[in-house]
């Protein structure tokens, strides 16, 4: 732990079902590491301390340290300092499904490597590439893991050349999104198959090689240079066997054609032992297992078929030493990450005493520590915080400073002074106490979890500002009303939310202004299992639950014909407002946070008229941004020399975060709205214009121009990604018409031989409760569908259309406002 | 509009819009001819009743409360008053709160010792007049009430309470006699107003005895040794008598030289002439479950019976009181019947709704860092002990409290202040429930803010609007109940402490942020220090010279940290004029805009719109 040169932390990143857990899974069985939490009652190995026995100390697991002896001949290629052959790898567990991206980020920001796993024959999906790119962003080195290749060799029949481009393919598609998004400072971040940078693995059957280690073994064999074998291993080499000579073409002189190196080095030996053990006797096999230089136990070899196949090439190309080595060779130690890190971490703060602990890795430097997550003991009564110690040395004990979101250096809100109660060793599902870690390991805290909701920053220094570790969020778009089934759990039950809301960044929980708990989420399947959590380990009392249902916006189309005037409730002053929409592209801008509230005025006009073709006066005049002083509505000051405009910019920015936030016909929020103020006649005495008159006025104002601008509503809507065999097209294409959906693309993907093909459609959200259940059953359980929350559509008919009132009143309703469309009248005011 | 209105509007108004408005009365039900007229009249306001007590009592000057849809009947009142009394009788205009609350302060301008309250009452226990209480009687179809309310209900046994409307208080053994022998139902329960006999007629009424305030420590004395008393301390200074009436010297510090007792009962007060007689049935409710008292409504329920077997008969048409006795009979099914439509309906459907947006209030209010208190009554017994209460609660959690007299509240009036993160509102039970939506801060009764900010209380579904409610039973008003409720928060909090699982955390608990059900993120609470709380806290701020801000370039005023108004400013984007002293030349003044902000003078289209209206 002290020796940080020779540690990795390393995030498993990667789509779901491409067999992420189930290799991490096999990496820390081969290590040691139990992955199911132990039953309980056994006693604790290492616990001397009495109150430990109040702590249940089994956890979910979420990192494995693995150690690792490299090879003396492996630490040649290790291109940064270390010492001694000893290695520590934190292997950090992230989810994979696309629900869960926050979470997965979260994993990101405290390690310094990501172990990428790519399904060999689906290739980059668009959930792994999300991922990367945060990767890259926050500067943490990738490497690829192209896994389930035992499917494609054994299973699919596809010819060696098949599997050499599809690889190639996904490498190829890796090192595009690196060349883009890779910081050009932290050099070559491309995955070089040849350097081993790239493993080819089968997690399930636990065995898996680079292009070097077959490298080294036929180094040895012919006597040539490791480097020079490896180089010929990937790409367009070709050995002529005749000749003896390696080649770029691959055909020979006399028009024979040639086999890639890749393909008779490698992908054919698998085949080859494949071939043996499944097809021939054991006499056979033995031979081969000589050549290989392979020894089983007499009980292994009382295996047959698959069960020995595996155990052969589990020993022939063990999958943790590859993995690990590969971790070791190319992913940075903590030293040589932070350097660069500090860059994206401490950002805007370089020089300070904290940048520089960071950046040098110091475990006597102040104290920096991120917290990403709260991880659950299964006592259901603590939360571990999981954190990655920057600098600075953690110790039990110490008071520290915690400091939450919200803070910012040197205010006090979010801001606690308060003592670790103990540092714990987080080993699979188990946790062990410890004295103290110092910069570069991950860690758990305890003590400090009612202070953080998920994340924050931990520091002794009274300077330190907020580590910036990216986090996303999710939309969430649809949500349930829960309620105890007994009036009287209720405190449970609002326990309980507190609890999930603080494991599972993804979802959120909060009370609608009709008094009914609602948990949100950005899907329906991940809703449900939040709510079975919520039911079973969170609140541990019934619930009941209301029909999912979604979240709209409400949004104008035009710019208003007329200016509108809303008079203040004393008439005296009086407000002339018009709206407009923002193009999508500014929504988005203001959505991903390229143009942001906080940012300087004159940077942000000058991003919005150079690129989104706005005024540049107009643009510098933002008044604010809503709701929340960040969504995509903007209120632009137009008016021109009027008095007291000051005064009531306060005021009317107060009612702009309002309305946006509830928006006047059903109270959903606003999106890609612009009002304009285009006049303003206050009255001279100021009593007479104080934010009780200005308020109210403004509020009405917006509501006026907006109704006047053929107002209409947003719909999210899905970016499904449904795969099919071929003949269940037709249904799958009935299905999405019937819920309207839309086809996007439709590809058939080439690699494989059984015609699966994968079609993206979009598929408004509201249609898509039961939308995956449903291509189950028409498939026949061959369908795999991912949908992932897109963009807001808005919707076809106008606010008058009878459909669109029902849905008004239906929302109405459910939030409990008047059953009515609202009036302009009560909004306008004539002159 | 006149005409006259130009130059500097500092006076912008007229008044003319208030003397033009419009308000709903109601349809005078006398008759035209002047006899009839006197004497429906006399019926309704029950002058003879009215006289009798005035002249009984020998009160000098009497004042009368009409709320405004009565108004046009209030002249021949008082005249039919004066006439039959000789007394001086004034009409008092309706009252900046709620007209169902009597205006004391309006009637103490012209030193009134009595007040006649008429029209519909929230029945509220008053702090220093006596009120005489005339409902005016609305006419109930006693057989189309029966049958509808044979129409709601299936059997004749079920259990069933009625209650009604004041105005409709007159009718109820009509129609209670109806249903019990016509229609045999045997198991109605019938609240009363106040009294069990003479039912609807005299609801309370309030005797001044004497005058001089040394009749405080007599009566005092005199319920001390009066057997029946149950209810006075001997530690307090004030007596306390029943609900209806009490005095205080400490709340009244101008010394109001009235002692006041309540004579609830007419029969008793008969047979205990000049002792006073304590309401025993109401606060005591620990002792005697099964009786209630709710606004001025008492109900007993036989023995092993609770109110949720119930279901509620409501006479009357929607109203606060039917939304108040709703919210506070919330496990119970309502029924009512509108005299004036003739129609019955169940009303709970939307309780629940009603109750469940409370409770996201409740939710509001735990977050607010200030707090202000809207003090929405003037009238009602025991509101400065509320507003204390309430004062010593909020600054006991750390949270800034301002104080506000507010009148009726309205949104643009609420909006003034920013600051302010939830208001609390003391008045009456029917006054207190506001839907907040349009407001720009959200508005909760004492109980919910109670809720919010005590851990010894939590949401369980039973609500209370009556905040006397709330005060400890025992509790006595003046300075020795405020003592007590903040020895019994140091009480409560020193339990908390050691409930807690350790010091160290208990400890925790206070500082630690509290998960917001509002935003679904930790709330921590800003802590205010404020400016009553004992030496440990003030020795904190001696020591935390960091709580000052430093005078820096921008702002020219160093501010305290825990003013949340100062705080609020530092935030603000306008702070007032700059003054920018030899930046700014010196130039001679020209004439500007005249007018008003609807239409300056310079403005076209000014003289069309002189002629408009609002």
């Amino acid at each position: 732990m002290e020796n940080v040169t020779n540690i990795r932390n390393v995030s498993v990143i990667g789509q779901v079902n491409h067999g992420k857990s189930t290799l991490a899974n096999t990496l820390a069985s081969i290590a040691g590491i139990p992955t199911t939490p132990r039953v309980e009652g056994s006693c604790c190995s290492t616990v001397n301390d009495d109150n430990e026995k109040d702590y249940d100390i089994t956890i979910k697991p979420v990192v494995f340290p693995l150690y690792f002896n490299v090879n003396e001949d492996d630490v040649g290629d290790i291109q940064q300092k270390s010492n001694g052959s000893a290695f520590m790898i934190n292997l950090v567990d992230s989810p994979g499904h696309v629900d869960l991206l926050p979470e997965a980020t979260a994993a990101l920001g405290i390690t310094d490597g990501a172990l990428m796993v790519v399904d060999c024959i689906e290739g980059i999906c668009h959930q792994t590439e999300v991922v990367l790119r945060q990767a890259l962003i926050q500067r943490i080195n990738p490497v690829i893991v192209i896994n389930k290749i035992d499917h494609a060799i054994f299973l699919s029949h596809h010819s060696t050349e098949d599997l050499y481009q599809s690889f190639k393919q996904t490498v190829e598609s890796v090192n595009t999104i690196v060349t883009i998004y890779g910081d050009k400072s932290l050099g070559d971040l491309m995955i070089h198959p040849e350097k081993g940078s790239v493993a080819f693995a089968s997690g399930l059957q636990g065995w898996a090689f680079t292009i070097p280690l077959f490298a080294d073994r036929y180094a040895k064999k012919f006597g040539v240079d490791r480097q020079k074998m490896a180089a010929k291993l990937w790409g367009d080499n070709y050995f002529n066997s005749a000749t003896k000579k390696w080649t770029k073409q691959n055909t020979t002189a006399d028009g024979k054609l040639l086999e890639r190196a890749f393909n008779v080095f490698i992908l054919d030996v698998i085949f080859k032992i494949s071939n043996t053990v499944m097809n021939n006797t054991m006499d056979n096999v033995l031979a081969m297992l000589v050549k290989l230089q392979v020894e089983l136990t007499p009980d292994e070899m009382e295996l047959q078929g698959k069960p020995l196949l595996k155990t052969i090439l589990n020993k022939y190309l063990p999958v943790g030493d590859v993995l690990m080595r590969m971790a070791v060779i190319h992913l940075p130690s903590p030293i040589t990450a932070q350097q660069h890190r500090v860059n994206v971490l401490y950002e805007d703060h370089l020089d300070e005493e904290c940048a520089t602990g960071i950046r040098d890795c110091n475990p006597n430097g102040p104290l920096m520590l991120y917290v990403s997550r709260m991880v659950p003991s299964s006592d259901k009564r603590h939360f571990y915080a999981l954190g990655r110690v920057f600098s600075g040395t953690v110790r039990y004990g110490l008071s520290v400073r915690i400091q939450g979101p919200g803070y910012v250096s040197k205010k006090k809100n979010d801001l606690f002074v308060k003592s670790i109660e103990r540092v714990v060793l987080l080993t699979g599902a188990y946790v062990q106490p410890v004295e103290s870690c110092p910069a570069g390991n991950i860690i758990g805290l305890l003590g400090i979890d009612q202070f953080l909701l998920q994340s924050g920053t931990i520091t002794t220094s009274e300077t330190a500002h907020n580590l910036k570790v990216i986090k996303t969020s999710v939309t969430p778009i649809v949500q349930i009303t829960v309620e105890s089934k007994d009036p009287s759990h209720m405190p449970k039950l609002v326990e309980g939310l507190k609890r999930l809301s603080k494991s599972d960044p993804s979802v959120h929980c909060y009370t609608s202004d009709t008094g009914e708990h609602i948990v949100a989420s950005c899907g329906e399947i991940h809703l449900e299992d939040c709510l079975k959590d919520l039911e079973e380990n969170c609140a541990q009392v019934p619930i009941q639950k209301s029909n999912p249902y979604i979240q709209y916006r409400e949004t104008v189309t035009i710019e208003s014909p007329d200016t509108v005037l809303a008079k203040s409730p004393n008439k005296h002053n009086r407000l002339f407002l018009r709206a407009a929409p923002l193009t999508e592209e500014v929504s988005r801008a203001i959505e991903d946070g390229t143009i942001h509230f906080n940012a300087e005025p004159k940077a942000r006009a000058h991003v919005l008229s150079e690129k989104y073709e706005w005024d540049n006066t107009e643009a510098r005049k933002i008044w604010s941004f809503g709701p929340n002083n960040s969504g995509p509505n903007v209120l632009v000051d137009m008016t021109k020399g009027v008095p007291y405009l000051q005064e009531i910019k306060d005021a009317c920015r107060t009612a702009f975060q309002w309305v946006t936030r509830e928006s006047v016909f059903a109270q959903e929020e606003m999106r890609a709205c612009r009002f304009n103020v285009m006049d303003v006649c206050m009255f001279s005495d100021a009593i007479h214009r104080g934010s009780g008159q200005i308020i109210p006025t403004c509020r009405r104002a917006v509501f006026a121009s907006m109704m006047i601008s053929e107002p209409r509503f947003m719909e999210p809507m899905y970016l499904v990604d449904i795969r099919i065999p071929m003949d269940a097209m037709e249904v799958v294409y009935g299905i999405i018409t019937t819920r309207r959906g839309q086809v996007l693309s439709e590809i058939n993907c080439p690699r494989t031989t059984t015609s699966i093909c994968r079609v993206q459609v979009y598929v408004p959200v509201a249609e898509s409760f039961g939308l995956m259940s449903e291509l189950r059953e028409a498939t026949g359980g061959q369908a795999s569908v991912q949908s992932v929350f897109d963009h807001w559509k808005m919707m076809q008919f106008g606010m008058d259309h009878p459909d669109t009132q029902k849905l008004i009143m239906d929302i109405r309703e459910r939030k409990g406002l008047k059953l009515e469309m609202p009036k302009l009248e009560t909004f306008q005011d004539r002159l | 509009m006149s005409n006259s209105l130009s130059g500097p509007a500092t006076l912008a108004d007229d008044g003319s819009a208030v003397i033009s408005r419009q308000i709903k009365v109601h349809h005078s039900r006398l008759s035209t001819d002047a006899q009839t007229k006197i004497n429906t009249c006399s019926d309704i306001y029950e002058i003879n009743r009215t006289v009798a007590i005035i002249q009984e009592r020998g009160y000098k000057r009497v004042a009368l409360q009409f709320p405004d849809e009565l108004l046009p009947d209030s002249g021949l009142v008082a005249q039919l008053i004066r006439e039959q009394t000789g007394r001086g009788v004034y009409i008092l205009a309706d009252t900046s709160y709620g007209s169902c609350c009597v205006d004391e302060v309006a009637a103490q301008h012209i030193a009134a010792d009595v007040i006649v309250h008429y029209g519909r009452s929230c029945q509220s226990p008053t702090s220093r007049l006596p009120v005489i209480y005339v409902f005016g009687k609305q006419p109930v179809d006693i057989q189309d009430c029966a049958s509808v309310f044979d129409g709601l209900f299936s059997g004749n046994r079920a259990k069933i309470i009625l209650m009604y409307d004041v105005i409709y208080a007159h009718c109820i053994d009509g129609l209670l006699e109806t249903l019990e022998s016509k229609m045999e139902y045997t198991h109605i329960i019938k609240s009363r107003v106040e009294t069990e006999s003479n039912l609807g007629y005299v609801l309370s009424q309030d005797i001044v005895f004497s005058n001089g305030s040394r009749c405080c420590q007599e009566k005092a004395s005199c319920c001390k040794n009066n057997g029946d008393s149950t209810e006075s301390s001997p530690s307090s200074s004030c007596c306390q008598n029943g609900t209806s009436s009490l005095v205080s010297t400490c709340v009244n510090p101008t010394g109001y030289p009235t002692a006041t007792t309540t004579i609830a009962q007419q029969h008793r007060q008969q047979q205990q002439q000049q002792l006073p007689e304590l309401d025993v049935n109401d606060h005591n409710s620990s002792a005697e479950i099964n009786k209630r008292r709710r606004f001025g409504r008492v109900y007993e329920l036989p023995e092993g019976d609770t109110i949720d077997d119930y279901t509620l008969f409501y006479v009357g048409d929607e109203s606060p009181t039917l939304s108040n006795i709703m919210m506070t009979h919330n496990k119970c099914e309502v029924y009512s019947y509108d005299p004036e439509k003739k129609e019955g309906r169940l009303e709970s459907a939307q309780v629940n709704k009603a109750l469940m947006r409370r409770y996201f209030l409740v939710q509001k209010a735990r977050d607010a860092d200030v707090i202000g208190i809207a003090v929405g009554t003037l009238g009602v017994a025991s509101y400065m002990t509320m507003i204390q209460h309430l004062k010593t609660l909020i600054e006991s959690k750390g949270k800034k409290v301002y104080t506000f007299v507010m009148g009726k509240l309205n949104v643009a009036k609420m909006a003034n202040f920013m600051e302010i993160d939830c208001f609390v509102y003391v008045a009456c039970p029917e006054n207190s429930l506001i839907d907040s939506r349009e407001f720009y801060r959200p508005i909760v009764t004492p109980f919910e803010l109670e809720i919010a900010l005590s851990k010894s209380r939590e949401w369980t579904g039973e609500y209370i609007t009556d905040f006397q409610q709330l005060l400890p039973e025992d509790g006595k008003i003046g300075v020795n109940r405020i003592k007590l409720s903040q020895a019994q928060l140091e009480a409560a909090s020193d339990r908390e402490d050691e409930n807690g699982l350790s010091d160290q955390i208990s400890d925790e608990d206070d500082e630690a942020p509290h998960f917001s059900l509002v935003t679904g993120q930790l709330k921590q609470s800003r802590r205010y220090v404020s400016n009553k709380e004992d030496s440990k806290e003030l020795s904190n701020l001696m020591e935390g010279t960091k709580d000052l801000m430093v005078r820096d370039k921008n702002t020219s005023v160093a501010t305290l940290m825990s003013s949340a108004a100062g705080e609020y400013l530092h935030a603000r984007e306008f702070k007032g004029l700059e003054v920018k002293l030899g930046e700014t030349h010196v130039e001679l003044a020209t004439e500007g805009r005249a007018g008003i902000a609807r239409g300056y003078n310079t403005e076209s289209g000014y003289k069309d719109r002189e002629k408009e209206k609002y």
